[in-house]
């Protein structure tokens, strides 16, 4: 199972979260293994029975006035009581000061303790966003991830078959890469699929003949993204001619990664295809159904409503007399 | 036909990049599908950009899967590939 150590956690969102350390120590041999959250509300009042402790633990507002109603005995025995659990890490929201009997237990325990000036429902709705993203399932696989006027667009098929080529001629058109020959991919909440590159990779591409280039450094940094949501997929494959290709994109196939699907296109290559060409139409045809228009639907409606406008004359008497 | 096999890498710069440009090579002169896995990954034994990710280290094992008609003699190249330390001294 995944974990996160509260280091990383504190390092990547320090800014975003907007947490200042109270007590630092523990820090990288403490983790955070689940993306969900606990306030520490009942605990306090000392219903142990059901206490969540591997969760991040909050203590709000809530939480800070009642401990304020405690003698300072009593405030001191629950807060021993409570960091005597395995915690990862606590964080005070709104702006609350700590108890003087927390920080020195968060010390002598060595539990990271956070502050954060965001009010509790907010800062929860925030780390639950980074949490959910930290802990999402991820893979990788084997294609090519672009940017085309705005569409996510995965390039699949076989090695050798022109995925990078194929890339790198959309860049020169001025799109963007996301990601070349190993794209990662996260399932994120709503059925998102985030593509994203490696980071040992970056943008980096393999070009057979010329070898490795950077595409940050050849086309600067409006020809790259770090991530990308991935909403079509384009799979290429030698053309084989006792297959049938769609010829009418009435029924769009798909293809499943995680539990969702997304529409594929399975476009024969073949010498003198302009497949850049063919990605761009389909990144722009994929945006028209977005805004409504179904273009091969549409065309078979206007086929059928001909045909029918046509019938009907053929069998209206009026007409019939006239000629 | 589908093959695994576990194979240490042994030489002392580990997968670097010509050592896995190597590999690519000779997965290349094989039709059958060739992946690596390695912890989390999997990734094509055809790609260098691929290979690069996996940063693999002298002493790291790793596992190759081929499937295809050659799988058998791809595996058994690419452990001779391995075993020789990708044509280098150390």
């Amino acid at each position: 199972m995944k974990k996160i150590s509260v280091e990383s956690f504190f390092q990547q969102s320090k800014e975003r979260l907007r947490l200042s350390p109270l007590v630092e120590e523990g820090m990288t041999d403490r983790f955070i293994v689940t993306v969900d959250i606990n306030r520490m509300g009942m605990a306090l009042t000392g219903y142990l029975k059901w206490f969540p402790y591997e969760r991040l633990q909050i203590l709000g507002k809530t939480e800070i006035h009642y401990l304020r109603t405690l003698k300072p005995a009593q405030r001191k025995k629950i807060l021993a009581t409570l960091l005597s659990y395995r915690l990862p890490c606590i964080v005070l929201t709104h702006k609350m000061k700590s108890p003087a009997e927390l920080i020195a237990e968060a010390q002598r325990r060595k539990i990271p303790l956070f502050a954060t000036p965001t009010p509790t429902t907010k800062f929860v709705s925030e780390i639950s966003v980074y949490l959910e993203e930290e802990f999402a399932p991820e893979t990788t696989i084997h294609g090519t991830l672009l940017d085309v006027y705005g569409v996510g667009i995965l390039i699949l098929g076989d090695s050798g078959i022109g995925k990078s080529e194929c890339a790198l001629d959309l860049v020169e058109r001025g799109h963007r890469l996301v990601a070349d020959d190993l794209v990662y991919i996260k399932r994120l909440a709503n059925r998102i699929l985030m593509g994203s590159r490696s980071e040992i990779i970056k943008h980096h591409m393999e070009i057979r003949g010329l070898g490795i280039i950077n595409i940050e450094s050849l086309f600067g940094v409006g020809a790259i993204r770090d991530k990308k949501r991935i909403e079509l997929i384009i799979r290429l494959e030698e053309w084989d001619n006792r297959k049938e290709y769609d010829r009418l994109g009435l029924t769009p196939s798909t293809h499943r990664i995680f539990d969702v699907e997304i529409p594929m296109f399975l476009i024969p290559v073949r010498p003198g295809r302009n497949l850049a060409v063919i990605i761009e139409v389909a990144a722009m045809n994929h945006r028209l159904m977005k805004l409504g228009y179904f273009t091969a639907q549409e065309f078979a409606d206007r086929v059928s409503r001909m045909m029918a406008e046509e019938t009907s004359r053929a069998h209206s008497p009026r007409l019939k007399g006239k000629k | 036909m589908k093959m695994t096999e576990k194979m240490p890498v042994i030489n002392k710069l580990g997968l670097h990049l010509r050592a896995a440009a190597e590999l690519v090579k000779t997965a290349n002169k094989f039709k059958s599908q060739i992946f690596i896995h390695h912890g989390v990954q999997n990734v094509n034994a055809k790609s260098l950009m691929g290979l690069m990710t996996l940063a693999a280290a002298k002493g790291t094992e790793l596992e190759f899967s081929a499937e295809g008609d050659d799988a058998k003699e791809a595996l058994a190249a690419i452990q001779q590939l391995l075993a020789n330390k990708f044509g280098e001294k150390e």
